[in-house]
């Protein structure tokens, strides 16, 4: 039977082993790479927000250079299918970009990515598998420090996490980052509309206080109240 | 040419949508805000089942009213709309019945955004002059014991500037080194929150008025054990914002005030909650129903509207803790008219009002569930209903059996008998001696449960209630089936 797969049955396996290794958490190469069925929640509201809102990590090394092509990977051309990313020095938008677009717009792979989607366009799109391996030399954004309540969503800093991060809880992220307690929390976004809350936040140094499990090709939001910035951290990984 | 006018404005249209796009906020209710309670592992205990919350921002609240995106100052206020509980991770249960709260303002659900009114003063801490202010928190559960009783607690807290976040358990904590940018911002209370007692209107005079009856409500402040928990030793407004008196330095409390429903005569309203708010709607606005009304004297066909010649409603309400500072039952005549042929009744209960210097278009909170007097008033003759046997229950498990019941107002009643029936249409009386009134004629109500064993049920499969009165006098209730 082994004789009768193709080259292309033969990367597809190694893949989908890498993949099951990675999410056993064992400790293997460390450019290993990996696929994922991403899942999207459509039909975003803005009445609904942060229902919906898919705040993704792409991988670090992707066929995902610019907007465009992370449009073509979930397979749309929907002007209600928008890639977003955030600049937290200014609150705005750094990228956001509907996918009728075809110009090329640059994606920071190390920035969280949110999709919307409110294209009623057939088929809706509610997944796209994703590639890529990890780039060593690649570190996080630069994280803002001195967040304040009144001025967000600037310095909400949403970081991409590696698709075989060592992190595996909310308070990992803080000590990777050396956040202790009173000096900022974590956010995760679960866009899933049926779930509560839908943002859940753990402030760093109390691990009692929802220190909620990291979801693979899911990006976080850091926010750092403290004064100083976290440059060029490299997350870590397996 | 055409093509090329063709592509430019293809491409203007573009750029006109991505940036239509680029303004769209990144979340909807408010950018941001959380709320944390257990930083030194405390929650909220012996709060009761059911609990109920609202969340809202100081003097700011319109609790009756839900929006879909309010990110301005409009008329649904700001609070926590149809987030309430523990279905909507408001509030998560331990297991043991002790609920912490940890929530954010971005989530879907509150209908108004905390950013919409900041402080005044500029940041000690920051130096920021945009610093959002005070949360209040009230959580409300229905006692395990007495199911008619609310158990209440009622926090407020300002933005921990050097958090960026609310931190339920600085409410209570006390200074550690007076500076609410350093040491007292880490102040937390330890130990959990205890919830306690609204208290409930009893009924202790009825007398005839014109049109109507007067009764003579006692709220008994000895029965006032919720707790009123502020920041106000480590706040950074606390020069500004705790003038109130030393009890409740953010002025919270208005007082208790008096509600009614028009119900069955025959059972105690299930709803406690004062208001059934719904979820925030995906446009426009919402209004939240009343399960309980706030009850006015001039309300003259009780239906909570101001209709027909009624004259401007003066809401009953009992001022603070304890109106005369006497630890005696406040005592407060209310008129209640007849409604004349009405074969419903007039149930009333208690909420906490909250909230005392509100700023317009905010109004005053009540506490989301309330204690109610289970004697039922006959809406007919605006006089408490008695000597009747209301929320009959029987059971039947592994043997044993079960009789439950509450009387109302008890001014003649000796006894009670169980009568059970079979289905031949047979009668048998099941217990042997005549089961004694708790309160008999003290015109109060009381609860009742008998247990009985399936043998001495003897082939019965439901039961009345026989009320014995005082002058021999009987009369059956039910029945209700085993």
């Amino acid at each position: 039977m082994a004789r009768n797969m193709n080259w292309k049955s033969w990367v597809i396996l190694g893949c989908a082993v890498t993949i099951l290794l990675t999410s056993g958490g064992l400790v293997l190469a460390s450019n290993m790479g990996f696929k994922i069925n991403k899942q999207i929640y459509p039909s975003w509201l803005l009445s609904g927000v942060p229902k919906r809102d898919n705040w993704i990590s792409i991988p670090y090394n992707s066929p995902y250079a610019d907007a465009k092509k992370l449009c073509t990977a979930f397979g749309t051309t929907a002007a209600g299918f928008t890639i977003f990313q955030l600049n937290p020095a200014t609150g705005t938008q750094l990228v956001n970009y509907p996918c009728s677009l075809s110009t090329v717009v640059a994606l920071d792979a190390a920035r969280g990515i949110r999709i919307r989607n409110t294209s009623t366009v057939v088929p809706i799109i509610t997944n796209g598998v994703l590639v890529g391996s990890s780039n060593e030399a690649t570190s996080l954004p630069t994280i803002l420090g001195g967040f304040l309540v009144a001025g967000a969503p600037k310095k909400d800093n949403w970081i991409s996490v590696p698709y075989h991060t060592t992190w595996i809880k909310a308070e990992d992220v803080c000590v990777s980052l050396g956040m202790g307690g009173g000096t900022g929390n974590i956010i995760r976004n679960n866009p899933d509309p049926v779930a509560t809350p839908n943002a859940i936040s753990h402030p760093c140094g109390n691990t009692t206080i929802n220190n909620f499990a990291l979801v693979i090709g899911e990006a976080l939001n850091v926010r750092k109240t403290t004064a100083g910035d976290i440059v060029g951290k490299l997350p870590p990984h397996f | 040419m055409q093509v090329r006018r063709i592509k430019v404005i293809g491409v203007a249209l573009a750029m006109v949508a991505a940036g239509l796009i680029g303004t769209t906020p990144s979340f909807a209710n408010c950018a941001a805000g959380d709320v944390f309670q257990g930083f030194a592992g405390g929650a909220f205990a012996n709060c009761g089942t059911n609990p109920q919350t609202f969340g809202w921002q100081h003097q700011r609240a319109v609790q009756r009213i839900v929006c879909a995106n309010c990110t301005t100052n409009g008329i649904a206020g700001v609070d926590s709309g149809g987030q309430s509980g523990l279905a909507d991770a408001i509030i998560s249960d331990d297991g043991t019945g002790r609920y912490t709260a940890n929530y954010s303002w971005g989530n879907f659900g509150p209908d108004g955004c905390i950013l919409i009114a900041s402080e005044p003063t500029v940041s000690a801490c920051t130096g920021t002059a945009t610093t959002p202010g005070v949360n209040n928190f009230v959580i409300a559960g229905q006692d395990t014991t007495f199911p008619n009783l609310a158990r209440a607690a009622v926090l407020s807290v300002d933005l921990n500037e050097p958090f960026q976040f609310w931190v339920l358990d600085q409410a209570g904590a006390a200074s550690v080194d007076g500076d609410p940018c350093v040491g007292d911002a880490s102040s937390f209370i330890v130990g959990d929150v205890e919830c306690g007692v609204i208290p409930y209107p009893a009924i202790a005079l009825s007398a005839g008025a014109p049109g109507g009856s007067t009764l003579t409500f006692h709220v008994d402040p000895l029965a006032d054990t919720f707790p009123i928990l502020t920041d106000c030793e480590v706040a950074h407004d606390k020069a500004t914002n705790c003038l109130g008196p030393a009890d409740d330095k953010r002025n919270l409390l208005v007082g208790r005030q008096l509600l009614f429903r028009r119900d069955s005569c025959t059972a105690t309203p299930a709803d406690r909650r004062s208001y059934n708010i719904p979820p925030s709607p995906t446009s426009g606005t919402l209004n939240a129903t009343r399960v309980w009304t706030p009850y006015a004297p001039q309300d003259l066909n009780l239906n909570g509207v101001q209709d027909g010649a009624e004259v401007a409603f003066v809401p009953v309400t009992f001022a603070g803790r304890d109106e005369l500072s006497d630890t005696l039952p406040d005592s407060k005549d209310v008129f209640v008219p007849f409604q004349s042929g009405a074969s419903d009744c007039v149930y009333f209960a208690i909420a906490l009002q909250l909230d005392v210097n509100v700023i317009a278009p905010g109004e005053r909170v009540l506490s989301p569930l309330v204690s109610i007097n289970p004697i039922p008033v006959s809406a007919d003759q605006a006089t408490p209903v008695s000597d009747r046997v209301v929320n009959l229950v029987a059971s039947k498990s592994a043997g044993k059996a079960s009789v439950s019941w509450d009387t109302t107002a008890e001014f003649a009643t000796s006894g009670f008998n169980l009568i059970g029936t079979k289905k031949n249409g047979g009668s048998v009386q099941l217990n042997s001696t005549l089961i004694a009134a708790k309160k008999g004629t003290t015109g109060e109500g009381a609860s009742y449960t008998v247990s009985l064993s399936s043998g001495s049920l003897k082939g019965s499969t439901a039961v009345y209630v026989e009320v014995v009165k005082t002058n021999g006098a009987k009369e059956r209730f039910g029945p209700a089936s085993f």
